[in-house]
């Protein structure tokens, strides 16, 4: 077994072999300083660069999909909470995990101006639905009798099969 | 019969060690996106670990010596820097992910913000790692971790709908609203979850811990080819039953409280209570076994004295490398970063580095100077070739599906 050491598992290596040297040089250092500042120059262009109507539709749909998925689980936890399936704490939790899926969606959909009135158009359906799973789903989450959280259960289905189809018109 | 004891204990460990929180995260939102139209990639990826896992137990046990250890012995420090940079950076990122993922199981019992969990979540860590044996550990979370059988009942509870899961699973794509570019970030990240390179040099590491010899083949290759398998079928049970789920709904899954739902719908406060010891048996056992093999891939490389049976004066180098990797670990967290999120990005950049970590292995695994007639034979070699030549095609795809699927949103 010509690769085998009589060093048992776990005890010190002998040496590093000799005559290794690290061999990272200037000229490879700066080839590599290039690439990361060309890498990050792409990057900051793409991320400046002003959303066109393709890329503002995109991001629309993603919110509106966020929003949706928020909705939808809001709705889902209401139901097991009715059911008596759940206990507080998770209830807690997991309505706290869809607002912060919800509010990101909103940040994202005001932190972007539409650039042309179809783009506006698009935000202006779809914002009042992301305000309206907001307030849907802390009723839910305050919620201190069962018939105000049937009553945000309501709204939270709705609002989620408007997005839905908001989301399929604008596919 | 003690023998056999020992021999169901592992395997029984071996299921419940094989989720972590990537196998979590990276089905369930599988499941709830497409179905189950991404079975066979974590049937593939199970068939990867098996194979790659039984070499490097079968190293382990023949030369007494982890993989990570030969590995700069026989390809020099060269080779084994690009290993060891490339492992331990993805390491010590899913450690920092499994830190954020018992803090989010914490959350859903407590309802305090993971981020308060995550200091004492790393403190009770390096506690554990530092005073508790290595047996005790692999087997206390292993069993914990079994648990997670709760989704299996749950699907079954689910009432899913047999023709429709079929349908997914036999004619794999992306179904409507999705696209074959996000089809393809979802089964590089589920493959990268099977896959995760500190599996095998925990496992291998760990052998050497235990003191396995050539007498524990049989013991090493049972774990794997049981053990890994039936493990693959509780991460299984999370895609399945979050295809049974949400996909109906067309709801996306991006947070644990979600995950856990199924569970809840079909099972109650029960089958929920269970789930959530589940994922905080298997994201706290997974983090000490990514913070250890953090400190036994940089212990192994420089040659220093590493391991759990040793005294931490002993390795002393060893045990401050662990704790820098806790510490790096809580501190990715504290930049608010989501764990779920950090999740996501651990699984690409893990399967960006495979390819450093399986090639050094199997060539190790060839080795008659270390193996003796235990070297690979044809059929080894055939399987180990073929996923290494899926996991570099997995490696070179992984950035750029990340790219042009803005992280799999699409």
């Amino acid at each position: 077994m010509p690769h085998c050491t009589e060093r048992a598992a776990g005890e010190d290596w002998p040496a590093w072999p000799a005559g290794y040297q690290p061999t990272v040089t200037l000229h490879r250092l700066a080839i590599v300083a290039v690439a990361v500042l060309l890498l990050w120059a792409g990057f900051a262009v793409s991320v400046t660069a002003p959303p066109d109507r393709s890329d503002y539709r995109r991001t629309a749909l993603q919110v509106a999909a966020s929003a949706h998925d928020a909705a939808g689980t809001g709705a889902l936890i209401a139901h097991q909470q009715l059911d008596g399936d759940v206990f507080g704490t998770f209830a807690d939790a997991a309505y706290d995990d869809a607002t912060r899926t919800l509010s990101g969606a909103a940040t994202r959909l005001t932190g972007e101006p539409p650039p042309d009135d179809a783009s506006a158009a698009l935000r202006d359906g779809l914002l009042p639905l992301v305000q309206e799973a907001v307030r849907a789903l802390g009723d839910a989450a305050r919620a201190t009798s069962r018939t105000a959280l049937r009553a945000a259960l309501g709204v939270l289905e709705d609002v989620a099969a408007r997005l839905a189809d908001l989301i399929e018109a604008n596919r | 019969m003690k023998r056999f004891l020992a021999v169901a204990l592992g395997i029984l460990t071996a299921i419940g060690g094989f989720v972590d929180i990537g196998d979590i995260v990276a089905n369930a939102e599988a499941g709830a996106r497409f179905g189950i139209s991404h079975a066979w990639i974590l049937l593939l990826g199970v068939l990867g670990i098996c194979s790659y896992a039984e070499m490097s137990g079968r190293v382990a046990t023949v030369s007494g010596r982890p993989v990570f250890d030969l590995v700069r012995e026989r390809l020099g420090p060269r080779v084994a820097l690009g290993n060891l940079a490339g492992s331990l950076f993805v390491t010590v990122l899913t450690l920092g992910a499994e830190i954020g993922g018992v803090g989010l199981a914490l959350q859903l019992v407590t309802s305090v913000d993971y981020l308060l969990w995550v200091p004492v979540v790393g403190f009770v860590l390096w506690v554990v790692l530092w005073r508790a044996k290595f047996n005790t550990l692999e087997n206390v979370f292993g069993l914990t971790g079994l648990v997670l059988i709760v989704f299996i009942i749950a699907f079954f509870r689910l009432d899913p709908n047999y023709g429709e899961l079929w349908h997914q699973a036999s004619r794999p794509g992306p179904p409507h609203g999705e696209d074959w570019g996000t089809y393809w970030f979802m089964a590089v990240a589920l493959f990268a979850s099977a896959m995760t390179p500190y599996e095998v040099f925990f496992f291998s590491s760990g052998a050497v811990e235990e003191r396995w010899t050539a007498k524990d083949l049989l013991t090493s290759r049972i774990n794997v080819f049981v053990g890994f398998p039936l493990g693959g079928l509780l991460a299984f049970a999370l895609m399945v039953t979050s295809a049974t789920v949400f996909h109906p709904r067309d709801v996306s899954v991006d947070s644990l409280s979600q995950v856990a739902m199924p569970a809840a719908i079909a099972l109650g406060k029960l089958g929920l209570a269970a789930a959530i010891l589940g994922f905080f048996a298997a994201t706290f056992g997974a983090a000490m076994e990514t913070g250890l093999s953090s400190a036994y891939t940089v212990a192994q490389y420089f040659g220093w004295a590493w391991g759990k049976l040793r005294r931490p004066r002993e390795a002393a180098r060893f045990h401050t490398v662990l704790i820098v990797s806790i510490l790096v670990g809580v501190l990715v967290l504290m930049t608010t970063i989501d764990p779920i999120q950090l999740t996501e990005y651990t699984l690409v950049f893990s399967a960006v580095v495979l390819p450093l970590t399986y090639l050094p292995i199997l060539v190790v695994a060839n080795d008659r100077g270390y193996l003796g007639e235990r070297a690979n034979g044809r059929f080894a070699n055939a399987v180990g070739v073929l996923f290494l030549a899926i996991v570099v095609v997995a490696a070179v795809a992984a950035i750029p599906l990340m790219i042009v699927t803005r992280m799999g949103a699409g």
